[in-house]
C-alpha cells in the first residue's frame, strides 16, 4: 500500500480544508440547489443489528423500492471463511436473515444466498451460522458453490484487466442483486468492502491475482455485476489481519447502505483505521480505479449522508 | 434352505451396516455407532499394531469381543459378518452364473493362511506391520474408500447431469442443484489390483482366499477349534452320499462326511440344508469326534517355522521411517513416524473423512515403508483448522483423536515462501492471497532491504505457522505453488499435549497485532 508522504498529506489536507471552507461560504440558495441534484444517498445507522438494517434500507426508500412482487433476489454475503462470527471475517448471519426477510415481505418469490467460499463449505455454513439462521425460511436457497457448473462466462465490455469472466449463473438469473459485504481489512487491497466482495461471484479468482492487475480487475468486475443495493455489515470490523483473521476487531455497531457502489466503499474506508492506519478512499486502489471508470462517487462532498443513531 | 436364507439376510444386513457406517464417515460425523466399528473388531489388526507399535490402543480392545464370540460360536464371523467374505460369496456366485468357471483346483491348501499369520505376527514382533495387502477388513474398507465410493459418485453425478437440462427447464430447483462432491483418492490402482486378484481367486475354487490365505480367518480358526458349537452328523442317518462335502464352500468336511476339519467350518449350515437324510445339525456342547490337538505333521512344522524365520530378514529389509522427507506431511496428531508406520493399517478411513480431500495415499512421500499411508497434499486440499475427523476415525490411533483446540496447535509442518516464484516478491504484483487465507494469521507483509522499503511480500512467522497448507492450496501461481509446506518442525507425540507456552504466546501476538512487520 502506498504510504502518504508528508508533502502529499499537506497538499491533501489543504485541499480538503479549502473544500470545506468553500462549502461553508456558499450562499444558502446555492446549497439548496446542490441538494436538488441527484447526489447518491448513503444511510449510516448505528444500533441493534436487525433494526439498523431495516432503518438503513428505510432511509433509502424502503425495500419495496428495490424488490417487487414475484422477483428473484440474489444476496451476496461474505461466507468465504470458516471462522466464527466474532472474528469479523464473514457477514453477520443476522444481517443476511434480516435482509432475506425484508425481501420476502416485499413479495420476492425466491431469495438466493450465494458465495463461492475459500474454505470448506460445510465448515463455512456451520461457523458463520448462516445455515441455522436461514433454516426456517423456505423461499431462501443457500448456495456455497464449489463447482464450475454454477458459473458461466460473460464478456467484459471495454475491459482492460478482464476480457471474459465466469460469473455465477444466479447473478444473471436474478431480478435484483443485493450485496452484503462485511467491513474488513484486506492484505492485498487494504480494505475489503462491497466491490471486493463481488469476487465471490466469480469462478476463477486466481486469475485476478496471477494474470492481471488486481485492483483494476475488481473495478471492472463492478461494470459487469451491478448490485441494486449494497448493505455493509460494519457491526464489527476486522481492522487488522483481514480478510480471514484472526486480527483486531472493532465494535462499530453500524450498518451502511447505499446504491452507489463506489460511494458506499469510499465512505466505509473513513470509518476505521485499516491495517493500523487511516486511509482515504483514493488510497484504496480498487476504489480509485472504479471512480475513474465512472462507476460512482468517491468524494464525501458528493455524497448525501443520512445518519441515524438508534441508541 | 432355511439356514441359507437366514445367512444371506445376516450377511446382507452386516454388509449394509458397514456400508452405512462408511457413508456416515463424513463431516460432521454424526453416527449412531463408531464409523470405524468394523476395524475396531479386527483382532489381527489389534495384535499386529499392539505388537509392532509396542503399545495398546484402547479402542482396538473391542476386538477381544470377536475372539470371545469365536471361542463360543466358532468361525461365524467369516460366514456371516465379514464384508469381504460376503463380497467373495457374491463374486463367486456371479462367476458361476456367468459361466466363467473353467477349472477348479483339485485340493485347496489350508495351511498357507496359518503360515501367513505366523509370518505377520513375527514380523510385528520385530516391529514391522505388513497388514495392508492381507487383512480382509482393511482390504474391504480401502476398496470402499478408493474404488467403490468415488466410482459411485461419478455414476450418480453423471445420472444427475443427464437430467439437469430437463430439471432446469421444468424449474425443479432441487434436482437441478443436486450433485455430490467428487472424492478423488490417488493410487487407487493398487487396491483395485489387489481386489481383482482376491476375487479372481474364486475362479479356481470357492472362497479360495478365505480357505487358503486369509490371516484373520487363520487367527479365528485357531480359536474356533475349541468352540463347543459345531457341526454334528448322526452316523446312523448318514448315507455317505457326499452332497454335504461337495456343497461346502470352505472344504471343511472330511472324506468320511462325518468329521469336520477343525477351524475350517464357518457355521454356514449349507451341509445341514442339503442333507437328504437330515443327518447334519449344528449344536452346542457336543464332544469333538476327533482330537482337539492341532495335527502338526512334520511338513507343517517346517513351513510354520520357515514362515516365522522368514519374517526376521523381511523385518530387517522392510523399510521403516524414511529420513528427510519434506513432503511427508502427516495429519495433525500423528504419532511418531516409527509407531505411525506400525499402527497405520492403510485402511483409508482418514482419507474418506477428510473434509478437503487433501489426505491422500503416499506413493513415495513417506518413503517405501510408508506406501499408501496418509499424507496431506495441500494443492489438493489443506487441513481445516476446525476439523479433526481423521483422528476421530482412525481405528488404531496412528492419528490421535484430539480436541479441536489441541489440534489447532498440533504442527504438521511449516510454510516457506519461494520468493523467485512469488507474485509479490518476484513480480511485484498485488497478490497476498496466502496472507488473506491463512487461518492462523501466520503470514505478514515484510520488506527486503535495511529500511524495509525495497521489495515487499509475504513472510511466514514460523512461530505461528502450523503447516495447514491453506496458503499453498490457494497460491495462484500456476504449477508448483510459491508458498509450500514442508514437514520440517512437525510435532509428533505419542502422548501429551501440543499446546506450549511459546506457541500460545506466538498466537496471542498474532491476534493482538497481526502484522508485526508493519
Amino acid at each position: 500500500m502506498k504510504e502518504l508522504s508528508r508533502r502529499e498529506f499537506l497538499e491533501k489536507s489543504a485541499a480538503a480544508g479549502i473544500a470545506i471552507g468553500c462549502g461553508a461560504l456558499l450562499p444558502s440558495w446555492l446549497q439548496a440547489a446542490e441538494e436538488q441534484t441527484a447526489l447518491p444517498v448513503l444511510a449510516q445507522v448505528k444500533g441493534p443489528t436487525a433494526e439498523a438494517v431495516r432503518e438503513s434500507v428505510g432511509l433509502l426508500g424502503g425495500m419495496e423500492s428495490f424488490v417487487g412482487q414475484g422477483q428473484r433476489v440474489l444476496l451476496k454475503p461474505n461466507a468465504s471463511f470458516s471462522a466464527p462470527p466474532e472474528w469479523g471475517a464473514t457477514t453477520s448471519s443476522q444481517v443476511v436473515r434480516t435482509v432475506a426477510e425484508m425481501c420476502l415481505e416485499c413479495g420476492a418469490e425466491r431469495v438466493v444466498v450465494f458465495d463461492h467460499p475459500l474454505r470448506s463449505p460445510e465448515l463455512c455454513l456451520e461457523q458463520t451460522g448462516l445455515e441455522e439462521a436461514l433454516a426456517d425460511l423456505d423461499e431462501v436457497k443457500l448456495i456455497l458453490a464449489t463447482k464450475q457448473r454454477y458459473f458461466e462466462p460473460v464478456d467484459v465490455p471495454d475491459g482492460k484487466a478482464l476480457q471474459r469472466i465466469e460469473v455465477a449463473k444466479e447473478v444473471l438469473r436474478a431480478d435484483v442483486v443485493i450485496n452484503l459485504p462485511v467491513a474488513k481489512s484486506h492484505s492485498a487491497t487494504g480494505v475489503s468492502l462491497g466491490m471486493k466482495n463481488l469476487m465471490g461471484l466469480i469462478w476463477d479468482r486466481g486469475y485476478f491475482h496471477q494474470a492481471t492487475d488486481l485492483h483494476r480487475a475488481i473495478a471492472e468486475l463492478s461494470t459487469v455485476v451491478r448490485p441494486d443495493l449494497v448493505i455493509v455489515d460494519a457491526t464489527r470490523a476486522l481492522v487488522t489481519g483481514g480478510p480471514g483473521g484472526p486480527g483486531k476487531v472493532l465494535d462499530l455497531g453500524t450498518i451502511v447502505a447505499g446504491t452507489d457502489p463506489v460511494a458506499v466503499d469510499a465512505h466505509v474506508v473513513g470509518m476505521a483505521p485499516w491495517m493500523n492506519r487511516s486511509m482515504t478512499p483514493d488510497q484504496v486502489a480498487y476504489i480509485a480505479a472504479a471512480y475513474s471508470l465512472g462507476l460512482g462517487q468517491m468524494d464525501q462532498e458528493n455524497i448525501q449522508l443520512k445518519e441515524v443513531d438508534l441508541g | 434352505m432355511k439356514a441359507g436364507i437366514l445367512r444371506r439376510i445376516v450377511q446382507g444386513t452386516c454388509l449394509a451396516l458397514f456400508v452405512f457406517l462408511f457413508t456416515r464417515t463424513v463431516y460432521p460425523l454424526q453416527s449412531p455407532l463408531p464409523v470405524d466399528l468394523l476395524l475396531r473388531f479386527d483382532p489381527l489388526a489389534a495384535a499386529v499394531s499392539f505388537l509392532a507399535g509396542r503399545s495398546i490402543v484402547p479402542r482396538m480392545l473391542l476386538s477381544l469381543l470377536l475372539l470371545g464370540a469365536t471361542f463360543f460360536l466358532g468361525r461365524f464371523f467369516c460366514g456371516y459378518v465379514c464384508p469381504l467374505g460376503t463380497t467373495i460369496d457374491l463374486s463367486d456366485g456371479a462367476q458361476k452364473r456367468l459361466g466363467l468357471i473353467r477349472f477348479r483346483l483339485a485340493s485347496i491348501p489350508r495351511f498357507p493362511k496359518y503360515a501367513l499369520l505366523i509370518f505377520l505376527l513375527v514380523l510385528a514382533l520385530f516391529g514391522r506391520s505388513l497388514l495392508w495387502p492381507f487383512d480382509p477388513l482393511v482390504i474391504f474398507t480401502r476398496g470402499l474408500v478408493a474404488l467403490f465410493f468415488p466410482a459411485a459418485v461419478v455414476l450418480a453425478n453423471a445420472g444427475l447431469d443427464l437430467f439437469r437440462p430437463l430439471a432446469e427447464r421444468w424449474e425443479l430447483e432441487t434436482l437441478a442443484d443436486a450433485g455430490f462432491t467428487q472424492p478423488d483418492i490417488s493410487l487407487w490402482i493398487f487396491p483395485l489390483i489387489l481386489l481383482f486378484v482376491i476375487l479372481g481367486l474364486g475362479l479356481l475354487g470357492r472362497r479360495l482366499w478365505c480357505r487358503a490365505f486369509c490371516p484373520l480367518g487363520a487367527m479365528l480358526a485357531l480359536i474356533a477349534r475349541y468352540s463347543p458349537f459345531r457341526r454334528v452328523v448322526s452316523e446312523k442317518l448318514c448315507t455317505h452320499c457326499g452332497l454335504c462335502r461337495r456343497n461346502c464352500s470352505m472344504g471343511a468336511i472330511r472324506e468320511d462326511e462325518i468329521s469336520t476339519i477343525p477351524g475350517e467350518c464357518i457355521d454356514c449350515g449349507v451341509c445341514a440344508a442339503v442333507c437328504p437324510s437330515r443327518a447334519v445339525s449344528f449344536r452346542m456342547g457336543q464332544k469333538m469326534p476327533q482330537p482337539k490337538k492341532i495335527d502338526w505333521d512334520r511338513r507343517r512344522i517346517i513351513v510354520a517355522s520357515l514362515a516365522g524365520l522368514a519374517a526376521v530378514p523381511v523385518a530387517r529389509a522392510l523399510p521403516g521411517p524414511a529420513p528427510d522427507r519434506p513432503r511427508r506431511i502427516r495429519p495433525p496428531g500423528s504419532v511418531p513416524e516409527e509407531v505411525f508406520l506400525d499402527r497405520c493399517l492403510r485402511c483409508g478411513e482418514c482419507m474418506k473423512v477428510c473434509l478437503t480431500n487433501g489426505l491422500q495415499p503416499s506413493l513415495n512421500e513417506a518413503g517405501p515403508g510408508g506406501f499408501w499411508t496418509p499424507v496431506l497434499v495441500p494443492r489438493k486440499g489443506p487441513c481445516e483448522r476446525r476439523c479433526h475427523l481423521c483422528g476421530q476415525v482412525c481405528p488404531t490411533q496412528a492419528i490421535r483423536s484430539l480436541p479441536l483446540q489441541e489440534k489447532s496447535f498440533a504442527r504438521i509442518g511449516r510454510a516457506h515462501v519461494e520468493r523467485s516464484r512469488c507474485l509479490e516478491w518476484g513480480y511485484g504484483r498485488a497478490c497476498l492471497v496466502c496472507d488473506e487465507v491463512c487461518p492462523y494469521g501466520a503470514i505478514y507483509v515484510g520488506g527486503s532491504g535495511r529500511s524495509g522499503r525495497g521489495r515487499r511480500g509475504p513472510v511466514v512467522d514460523s512461530g505461528i505457522c502450523v503447516g495447514c497448507g491453506v496458503c499453498e492450496h490457494h497460491c495462484p501461481v500456476i504449477g508448483r505453488a510459491a508458498i509450500r509446506v514442508s514437514a520440517a518442525g512437525e510435532d509428533r507425540l505419542l502422548e501429551g499435549g501440543y499446546v506450549t507456552p511459546e506457541k500460545q504466546a506466538a498466537r496471542a501476538r498474532a491476534a493482538e497485532e497481526s502484522h508485526p512487520g508493519e
